[in-house]
């Protein structure tokens, strides 16, 4: 366990030392919220009831396409430059490999949330510092869960001729119920709501994430063979 | 790794299919340890294919592998990445990182202990101490090539599989290459276009066309011109 947790963070910290140098991800991340956030703001000039309603589902819709654009740019340089065959021919658990890429796309979705949810706050009028314990739990799980389909739907999608567009047709039907819980429990939580109002959701939430956490280690290895 | 007993590489009616396409068609075909046997044939022929699966990329459709007698084919064995080398004609390196960071990497991947001497040995013996700081893009396609070299011998695997791997270096990177392959205290699968080099360096030659193995002999009584005529009688 601990060798493969080492491999793990091998591949991550490689990741991360080779997106510092080029940001290649993180830009196109951020400037993609961004503009999700700006556009939002210029099409819904609605009352603050119906802002407080609509926001939680806008800064989904934008972290979402972002892990999409995150787990995609995961693996398609590695394939195109052929250094993918690298870290398969490696004496690594190939869980291992996703468990890396993972974290790596865990880590850039969390620094763009950190970036883009205060211009969420700042355009839409948002209170959410007493709720900032409990928006951490929620977007952590929720980042993990949906990080944990698109980084195992990215690597099937790599393989295909339409990698761009196959990923969302992959992705999207199964990260449906994490994203409905996401948009369910963030609007619980804005609206002052308990835990004990969002049982359900955060259920399907933790549910849904160690399923696919693990699910999606023990079958990269049959994804990533030819 | 390199200091047990070097296993020889056993392939059994091995097919590979992609759809309706044949890649390799019940291949039968011994590589003894320590030997060197350079496999030659067009495009297409599924030489790679064959390289691909003994390497544990690619799953095969039907057959075995065998490496010391040992199935490889049926689980894939974590292992196995520790006994074999890859050397192809990409370099698995990574254009951000510089040489010795490249190194690295694979270094701890592979788990060796004694990775920064071992990686100083091996920059040394491929002609790349000096630039052991740069970063792999601004390498010429010869230089990333020896470093490839030298990433392929990092963990001193039992077996070499060599795919295109003459390919952007120059005569001195090629000397250094000649020098590693005549060591022999290895198993080599070496697939190329050239004939000369292959049958120069080997001790059996092979050709595949269309996914079956349409002739193997050994090379010491085979000149040049006849296995050029060879060649071109059986790859066409």
């Amino acid at each position: 366990m601990r060798s493969f947790l080492a491999q793990s963070w091998q591949i991550y910290r490689k990741d991360m030392v080779v997106e510092y140098r080029t940001r290649e991800r993180v830009v196109t991340m951020f400037v993609f919220s961004l503009i999700v956030v700006i556009i939002f703001n210029f099409a819904f000039n609605a009352g603050a009831d119906v802002i407080q309603r609509v926001v939680p589902g806008m800064i989904w819709v934008a972290f979402a396409f972002a892990g999409m654009l995150s787990a995609s740019r995961s693996f398609s340089p590695e394939k195109d430059r052929g250094t993918f065959e690298g870290l398969l021919l490696a004496p690594v658990d190939r869980g291992s490999i996703f468990l890396g890429k993972l974290m790596g796309n865990v880590t850039l979705i969390g620094l763009v949330q950190l970036a883009v949810l205060p211009l969420f706050v700042l355009f839409f009028n948002m209170t959410i510092l007493p709720y900032l314990s409990k928006l951490l739990v929620i977007f952590f799980l929720g980042t993990v869960g949906f990080s944990s389909v698109a980084t195992l739907f990215a690597a099937v999608a790599v393989n295909t001729r339409m990698r761009d567009v196959m990923l969302p047709v992959l992705l999207l039907p199964v990260a449906s119920p994490v994203l409905i819980a996401l948009v369910e429990t963030t609007r619980g939580t804005l609206e002052g709501g308990d835990w004990q109002d969002m049982t359900n959701w955060i259920r399907l939430l933790s549910v849904f994430t160690v399923v696919f956490l693990v699910a999606s280690v023990l079958l990269f290895e049959y994804i990533v063979e030819e | 790794m390199g200091n047990g007993s070097i296993p020889g590489i056993g392939v059994r009616q091995l097919t590979k299919t992609y759809g309706r396409f044949r890649a390799l068609h019940r291949v039968d075909l011994d590589v003894a340890p320590g030997s060197f046997l350079a496999l030659f044939g067009p495009n297409g022929a599924g030489k790679s294919t064959l390289l691909g699966i003994i390497a544990g990329l690619v799953r095969p459709s039907r057959g075995q592998v065998f490496l010391d007698g040992e199935e490889i084919t049926k689980d894939r064995d974590e292992s196995l990445g520790q006994r074999i080398g890859v050397l192809s004609y990409q370099t698995y390196l990574y254009d951000e990182l510089t040489v010795l960071e490249n190194l690295r990497f694979y270094g701890k991947l592979y788990g060796i202990d004694n990775h920064r001497e071992r990686i100083e040995e091996l920059l040394d013996t491929v002609g790349m101490a000096s630039r052991s700081g740069s970063p792999v893009r601004t390498l010429s396609r010869g230089m990333r090539q020896r470093v490839a070299l030298a990433r392929a011998l990092l963990h001193d695997p039992d077996i070499l599989l060599l795919d295109e791997p003459y390919s952007g270096l120059d005569q001195d990177a090629l000397a250094i290459l000649k020098t590693i392959l005549a060591e022999r205290n290895k198993t080599i699968l070496l697939v190329t276009h050239d004939l000369a080099r292959g049958l120069e360096s080997a001790d059996r030659v092979a050709i595949l066309n269309r996914g079956r193995l349409v002739f193997e002999s050994g090379t010491r009584d085979l000149s040049q011109v006849e296995f050029e005529r060879i060649y071109r009688d059986h790859a066409s």
